[in-house]
């Protein structure tokens, strides 16, 4: 099943590594993924597609990235609700 | 080199501080009495700091061997160890014990140098990006760009290491950064870093503490099981008046070993593949199993699916990510174990002795069916025996520190601990190599006791260099070499899962354990067949470093022992 998740994370170099890191070590794969600093600058908001095989695994996950010194919040969102940011996602890639 | 300038008004010469220097001023703030490191290129700067400054650096002799130190070090007083390496080989080879750390949830800040900025990312000599290779073992790592953002990340280093969970960080320091010339610093400015941020702290879920207490009123089987969260949130004073106010049986892990004392009767001893029959089986049996600060180890809980399976279980871990992630709990709570331990002393009446008195007897009954034994063979040294021999001769007292392995084991089955911060081992991650540096970290730590280190023949050989730095400190510790010859827990595994088929775990040769430490410099001994125990006990009537080799049976094995993926009931070597 299709999950998105939202993360607000510090803005700085190596982030998101840290954060795909934790992806990769439990075999999770990126499907599309949107980010954008905030106004400020001072943080990026993040939205990931991933597919996660337990369901009970969501909760875990959630807690084990949360959890990190640099990550500032980290929600699951129903993937109805983000079609619309998939949709974004795809109309900048037919552009290249 | 100091940094000189010329003051443009007086033409005077003055000398500036550099990044280095800051850095061990940053050091000092933060109540840093040593450091354990190896100098190299990239830290050349930092290395000229600490000789101008004449900072106790404890010079290792491989880099793996500095971050064990500091491990023993952390792990025997509760304080943050420090560690200085070289970029590229150096930081490297401190990898294995930045893993070590992060496993046992240690405080570590281990600084490694790196080239200077210009060459990031250009294959310089000695450069590797050290910052990617620790990010999974680290709770966070940074790498300092500029000079003047040292004190900051350095105040935030300290503070993320010990808080919540302890856990290991790094601080990548480009050489130029190293010997950069910060803005003008004055003592007072640097004051203002003193003050750490506040750390939000947990608090307690009365809703569901509440609930933990309904459930605890009602059980009939109750079972506290206390892992190493209790050591680190000092609340070992509030765990042993608790379980005794309540008569609720306690089980250990290898980590929290001392949590209670081996004497006490509500004690049940270790749990999990090689811990004791009761703890094992009181798991089982009980009906309400309370988890404080244990994150349920797959060497603990050897079959999550059939875990404590009559049993309501609370879960109370200050690392939420814990809670739910291998046992499905009905109730978890994130908080710190001396907040909620305190929050249970408070909040709970004393209820009546006898409303569980059947089942302390069943435990009791089960610790006399079956207790600890091993059997004493003629023309043998049995390491059982030499590690209960030492515990006399100690008065159970002394800070213990081992390496990976069967005797491990047999030192968490044997030695009597009855203090927190008295074993010194490596859990999660079982770093063989472990024991030695991490034994001269723990005496320095702690000179004032006696520190005695349990090592298998393989294990010493992987950081035997270190016993040069016992030789230049003059340490006071004792290093047993149980000798069985071959590479013990694999071969029991092979013994017992691979049909005896023994591949790459009998050693063919080994060097003269005695001559190898007299080559350091340091006194040694094998123990004779005959009056081995007055020999031992001569050893440790003398003030001074001994290596002491006992050669042990070949093919001892370690009972009891659960098989992977057994239930905790389904003990082997038990008659």
């Amino acid at each position: 099943m299709h999950e998105i998740l939202i993360c607000k994370m510090k803005n700085k170099v190596g982030v998101l590594n840290r954060f795909t890191g934790l992806l990769t070590r439990r075999n999770i794969n990126i499907e599309s993924a949107s980010i954008n600093s905030t106004p400020d600058n001072k943080a990026v908001v993040a939205k990931f597609k991933i597919r996660i095989a337990e369901s009970h695994e969501r909760e875990h996950l959630k807690r084990v990235i949360s959890k990190q010194i640099d990550v500032l919040s980290a929600e699951w969102c129903d993937p109805e609700k983000n079609k619309e940011s998939d949709h974004t996602l795809l109309s900048d890639i037919e552009k290249y | 080199m100091l940094a000189r300038r010329e003051a443009k008004e007086t033409g005077e010469v003055q000398e500036l501080s550099t990044g280095s220097d800051v850095l061990l001023e940053m050091l000092k703030q933060q109540n840093v009495e040593l450091i354990f490191g190896y100098p190299g290129g990239a830290v050349l700067p930092l290395y000229d700091a600490v000789y101008r400054q004449s900072f106790n650096n404890i010079l290792v002799r491989h880099e793996q061997g500095a971050v064990h130190a500091a491990e023993g070090y952390a792990k025997a007083t509760g304080k943050t160890g420090v560690v200085f390496v070289t970029s590229g080989p150096g930081a490297t080879n401190a990898v294995t014990g930045i893993a070590d750390a992060m496993l046992d949830s240690i405080p570590l800040v281990v600084f490694t140098g790196q080239v200077g900025c210009d060459a990031i990312g250009k294959d310089a000599f000695q450069e590797v990006d050290i910052l990617s290779m620790t990010a999974p073992i680290t709770k966070q790592n940074y790498q300092v760009h500029d000079v003047n953002s040292l004190p900051a990340t350095i105040v935030e280093a300290f503070t993320v290491a010990i808080s919540g969970r302890p856990g290991p960080v790094v601080i990548d320091l480009p050489k130029d950064v190293a010997s950069g010339l910060p803005d003008d610093f004055e003592s007072k400015q640097l004051n203002v870093w003193k003050k750490q941020p506040v750390q939000q702290k947990r608090v307690v879920d009365e809703g569901m503490m509440l609930k933990i207490r309904e459930a605890l009123f009602k059980a009939k089987k109750p079972l506290i099981l206390a892992g190493g969260g209790v050591i680190a949130a000092n609340a070992i004073p509030e765990l042993r008046r608790f379980a005794h106010r309540f008569d609720l049986p306690v089980v250990s892990t290898l980590i929290s070993l001392g949590v209670m004392p081996d004497t006490d009767s509500l004690f049940l001893g270790m749990g999990g593949m090689h811990g004791s029959y009761q703890a094992n089986m009181a798991f089982y049996e009980c009906d309400f199993l309370l988890n404080i600060g244990s994150r349920f180890d797959d060497r603990l809980a050897t079959n999550a699916s059939k875990f404590a399976p009559h049993a309501c279980v609370a879960h109370i871990d200050i690392d939420d990510s814990e809670l739910g992630k291998v046992i499905t709990t009905e109730f978890s709570v994130a908080a710190d174990a001396r907040d909620a331990l305190q929050w249970l002393l408070t909040n709970t009446e004393k209820r009546p002795k006898e409303e569980h008195n059947m089942w302390l007897q069943q435990l009791n009954d089960w610790e006399k069916l079956h207790p600890k034994h091993y059997e004493e063979e003629m023309g043998s040294i049995k390491p059982q025996a030499v590690i209960e021999e030492v515990g006399k001769l100690t008065n159970n007292d002394a800070t213990i520190v081992t390496d990976v392995g069967q005797h491990q084991m047999w030192v968490a089955q044997h030695y009597p601990f009855k203090r927190p911060h008295q074993i010194i081992t490596s859990g999660g991650l079982g770093t063989m190599g472990f024991g030695l540096p991490a034994a001269i970290g723990a005496k320095l730590a702690v000179p004032e006791k006696e520190v005695v280190l349990f090592v298998g023949d393989g294990g010493i050989q992987m950081t035997v260099e270190e016993l040069d730095v016992i030789r230049e400190y003059d340490l006071n510790i004792k290093i047993v070499i149980l000798n069985n010859k071959t590479l013990g827990m694999v071969r029991q595994w092979q013994d017992l899962f691979y049909e005896k088929r023994r591949s790459q775990t009998i050693f063919n040769g080994q060097p003269d354990f005695i001559k190898l430490a007299q080559a350091y410099g340091i006194k040694s001994l094998k123990l004779p067949l005959l009056h081995w125990r007055e020999t031992l006990a001569d050893v440790f009537a003398k003030k001074e470093s001994a290596v002491v080799e006992a050669d042990i049976p070949a093919f001892e094995q370690v009972y009891p022992m659960i098989a992977p993926g057994q239930p905790n009931q389904a003990m082997m070597g038990v008659d």
